[in-house]
């Protein structure tokens, strides 16, 4: 299998597990700190959850990254979680609830995405080096890859929807989310084998 | 008549709506202030109470979970021409029951440490109360959102 395929799929796979970690952790014993700092200890916890799985998936695969990977990771996801819900607020507030909700949710969806992505792919910049050369265009390819993840995982399931769609919300968000980012990710790696050691 | 507008589409700014008459009406809970992004949301009541069957259950990536209720026959003039794409069914919506996927309902919900508990299941027969409002993002149907509290009715 090529880094390139690997990675997308390993991403995929470690954002549904992660996804389905966080969601079921914060609903249950996650509620008890809901009121701290106005909720965003608990963003910050879930996101964190989420960019643990995903960077043990990642790391998993690819063995020539630094430990320090999942940290940077988790920070990242953590700081990038709480961004994205102040900015989704904002601009939920700033535009008309009765544009068409493919304009005004895919707007807001898009560019909270790419602020969680902007804020992953500068966490994990020092820990790049055994992934690729291209520091900018691996901040740019995250934000990329999670905004149009996130516009398009959250118009998917609200427009076309069914019941393959709907059966766990939370994993069908995670593996479009996930596979967006993959292959965004992937487009900028170096093309070496996933369990190369050199 | 809840819809004071003709039977062709109306531009949203002009639909608008009161209480039917017969309609009980209610106290609001603690959930009033974890509906994200109100604005989308046309505000009608603070509280009412209806009556109805569960008929569907379905989660949302807002985190809140959306239930259509088939409404008794008394209670079915809180209804407006958008709940017909809803198969004439009133949408109830209890928030933040998981944690929300979409970004502008994230905050909201995670300061939410006393989300609506159990809910109804399908095909119960339960009374429910909750803000009586109109979803201008989806086709202006009536909803009760959030709920507050409900309960089975009892023969």
């Amino acid at each position: 299998m090529s880094t390139r395929i690997g990675w997308a799929i390993v991403t995929a796979l470690g954002w549904i597990v992660g996804t389905l970690v966080a969601t079921f952790v914060m609903g249950t014993v996650g509620r008890a700190i809901s009121g701290v700092a106005a909720g965003l200890v608990y963003l910050a916890v879930y996101g964190a959850l989420i960019g643990l799985c995903v960077a043990v998936a990642q790391i998993a695969a690819k063995r020539t990254l630094p430990r320090s990977w999942i940290a940077r990771s988790v920070l990242g996801f953590a700081v990038g979680y709480v961004i994205v819900a102040f900015v989704g607020e904002l601009l939920g507030n700033v535009i008309d609830p009765s544009l068409p909700l493919l304009v005004g949710e895919g707007t807001i969806e898009d560019l909270s995405g790419a602020a969680l992505g902007i804020a992953i792919g500068l966490a994990q910049l020092p820990a790049i080096a055994g992934l690729t050369d291209r520091r900018r265009g691996w901040v740019i390819a995250t934000a990329i890859g999670v905004g149009l993840g996130y516009g398009s995982a959250a118009g998917l399931i609200e427009f076309v929807g069914g019941p393959v769609l709907k059966a766990s919300v939370p994993a069908t968000f995670a593996l479009i989310l996930g596979l967006f980012v993959g292959v965004a990710q992937a487009l900028v790696l170096r093309g070496s084998p996933l369990r190369s050691q050199s | 008549m809840l819809i004071l507008a003709s039977c062709a589409p109306a531009p949203r700014a002009q639909i608008f709506a009161k209480v039917p008459t017969g309609i009980e009406t209610c106290a609001p809970s603690d959930q009033e202030q974890y509906t994200y992004r109100p604005a989308r949301l046309q505000f009608i009541a603070a509280c009412i109470r209806v009556v109805g069957t569960i008929v569907e259950t379905d989660g949302e990536q807002d985190g809140d979970i959306h239930i259509n209720v088939r409404l008794d026959d008394a209670y079915r003039a809180v209804l407006n021409q958008g709940n017909d794409f809803e198969g004439g069914n009133l949408i109830v919506e209890p928030v933040c029951q998981i944690p929300p996927l979409q970004a502008d309902a994230m905050r909201v919900c995670a300061a939410d440490a006393t989300p609506l508990g159990s809910l109804p299941a399908i095909g119960d027969h339960v009374w429910l109360e909750g803000r009586y409002i109109l979803d201008l993002q989806h086709h202006s149907w009536a909803e009760l959102h959030p709920l507050y509290r409900w309960g089975r009715v009892t023969p």
